[in-house]
């Protein structure tokens, strides 16, 4: 992971946008070589700003993940470049939360934090405290013992969260976080994580197929189009901060998730044109 | 629920139905039938094969069967207190015991390595698997020959075919449950930025783990057989020897103590796999075990 980061800032034009956390020029990214090959994502361009919450959108299979993939260093890019800043030398600049299989089910709750912070290089006694406020935090102090089967599924993606955090990362990406949660146990997650995001501000990149939940949670809304994925449109969500969940309630909402999907739905109908005629591969 | 004014369908008025919704006590009913057929399933398990001994003992005694050929449990059990009396016996058992251990250790640490490597490197997959496959279908007691040429008759051959026949076991198992670690372990484990001996020991082998004991469960239990067999064909000792022995010198009662103490030697050590199995992975549901 750290190989693309060096990789990325040793080629970076210091003059493109200083204020920029992330940026991306060009980006994209294909699967596969040969007449088999997916081009899942780009060329794309997007920056986002030191502390901003950008929230993506797009139909399946248009490369949101793969974006913060090629962020979080997992994947390397098929082209373009992107610069990702980081103050100083910490040990773990960017965490993720996955949508599933994120946390290991054969550590426990507390052990699966702790582990986050050790790979972190955080001293063991030091580990222990910081991860057990973490998790307090997140309404998981009485379950610290326990194994993840044994919680549910929103407990389970608050370890998650608890984990991702516990390493204070100057860059948190979400991959669809709450995608497989129930739509109670979301709105809650969405107050907790708001709550969160806006005591300390920290850059955050938050994937996921609703529009709702990204204009609650975000400053930026990002629109992609269907694979390949590039930008569609960028909206900037006009609550202000500290704001809570209730923001979906005024006529303002209504009118800017109207707008969205106004931008969406060809793209989703082109997705599903795409699917009917056969080209489209598995998810990406 | 009817209303108090009900009428039938003539008009007249007749007796209301009024339904009550209050707790029943078909909980504790309930509870109890579960009770009483736990019961019932644990006296049943115990008392078929006990049934089965009585008839056993019943027929020998009174001549249905030749108790020279199959001696009643009473006696099996006297010879077999005689047997550990005397000494030698255990001996044997102790050798046997100690064969399939020392042979079942190299055999798993070779086939885990083996396992874990194949499972992650494709290249050594490829240069490997096909032919290990083939050697896996070749029953490893047709290979005790080969081994008594290269090792010489003695201890060595023995371990050797213990060895071989736990590592297949641990080896297919191990590779594939490598092989098969869902993707969003590996991601989950590359975005905290773990060194390779982390990820190995922290993620790898945990993720493998319980596949793995599945494979040592069964393992345990072929290497008794196999060294049943192979105590027969080259041994001069061990329990295996004893069974074949006793019956050669038609100690029909002392092969019986044989059988029994190898049948035991299998469930124990094959739950003593299973605790460690338990222990070591304490994350894994009962109801996905194999047990």
């Amino acid at each position: 992971m750290r190989v693309h980061l060096d990789d990325v800032q040793t080629t970076a034009d210091p003059s493109s946008g200083p204020t920029a956390k992330i940026s991306a020029r060009g980006i994209g990214r294909s699967f596969g070589t040969g007449p088999g090959a997916v081009h899942a994502l780009g060329p794309l361009d997007l920056d986002i700003g030191e502390g901003e919450f950008v929230s993506l959108v797009g139909p399946s299979g248009c490369g949101k993940s793969t974006f913060v993939r090629l962020v979080a260093g997992l994947l390397p890019p098929t082209f373009g470049e992107m610069t990702v800043r980081i103050e100083g030398d910490p040990p773990a600049p960017i965490a993720t939360v996955f949508q599933g299989f994120g946390i290991f089910p054969w550590k426990t709750v507390l052990g699966n934090v702790k582990f986050a912070l050790a790979a972190a290089g955080v001293e063991r006694r030091d580990a222990n405290e910081r991860a057990m406020r973490w998790l307090a935090r997140l309404g998981l102090a009485d379950f610290a013992d326990a194994y993840p089967e044994t919680l549910s599924g929103g407990m389970r993606q608050r370890v998650a969260i608890a984990r991702a955090l516990a390493t204070e990362p100057q860059i948190l990406l979400m991959d669809e976080p709450f995608a497989a949660i129930d739509a109670q146990m979301r709105e809650m997650l969405q107050e907790e994580l708001l709550t969160i995001s806006q005591t300390e501000r920290r850059t955050v990149v938050f994937v996921t197929h609703s529009l709702e939940e990204a204009l609650v949670l975000a400053d930026r809304v990002v629109v992609m189009t269907a694979r390949p994925g590039t930008l569609l449109s960028e909206t900037r969500v006009p609550f202000g901060r500290p704001r809570d969940t209730r923001v979906r309630e005024g006529p303002e909402f209504g009118r800017l998730r109207v707008d969205l999907w106004t931008h969406l739905r060809d793209e989703v109908q082109a997705q599903m044109a795409g699917q009917r005629g056969g080209t489209a591969q598995a998810t990406l | 629920m009817k209303g108090p004014t009900a009428t039938d369908g003539r008009g007249t008025p007749r007796q209301d139905a009024v339904f009550v919704r209050r707790p029943l006590r078909t909980l504790d009913r309930a509870a109890a039938f579960q009770r009483r057929r736990r019961f019932l399933e644990g006296g049943l398990a115990v008392l078929i094969p006990l049934a089965l001994f009585a008839l056993w003992e019943l027929g020998a005694r009174l001549g249905w069967i030749d108790a020279r050929m199959f001696p009643a449990p009473t006696t099996i059990l006297r010879t077999g207190a005689s047997l550990l009396a005397e000494g030698y016996f255990w001996s044997d058992i102790l050798l046997t015991l100690r064969r399939v251990l020392i042979g079942a250790g190299i055999g798993i640490v070779a086939g885990f390595t083996a396992g874990a490597l194949m499972g992650l490197n494709r290249t050594a997959r490829a240069a490997l698997e096909p032919m290990l496959s083939a050697v896996y279908v070749v029953p490893k007691l047709a290979l005790l020959p080969v081994f008594i040429t290269i090792f010489g008759l003695g201890e060595v051959p023995l371990l050797v075919i213990i060895s071989v026949t736990v590592f297949f076991y641990i080896w297919i198992y191990t590779m594939e449950a490598f092989a098969s670690i869902p993707e969003g372990y590996h991601e989950a484990a590359r975005s905290l930025d773990l060194g390779p001996v982390r990820m190995f020991t922290q993620v790898l082998v945990p993720a493998a783990l319980p596949s793995v004991f599945v494979a040592l469960r069964v393992a345990i239990s072929v290497s008794i057989i196999v060294i049943v067999a192979s105590e027969f064909l080259v041994g001069t000792t061990g329990v295996g020897y004893v069974i074949f022995d006793s019956r050669r010198l038609f100690m029909n009662d002392q092969m019986y103590v044989g059988i029994v103490t190898v049948s035991l030697m299998g469930v124990v050590l094959s739950m003593i796999v299973q605790r460690i199995g338990r222990l070591v992975t304490p994350w894994v549901k009962h109801s996905r075990r194999i047990d």
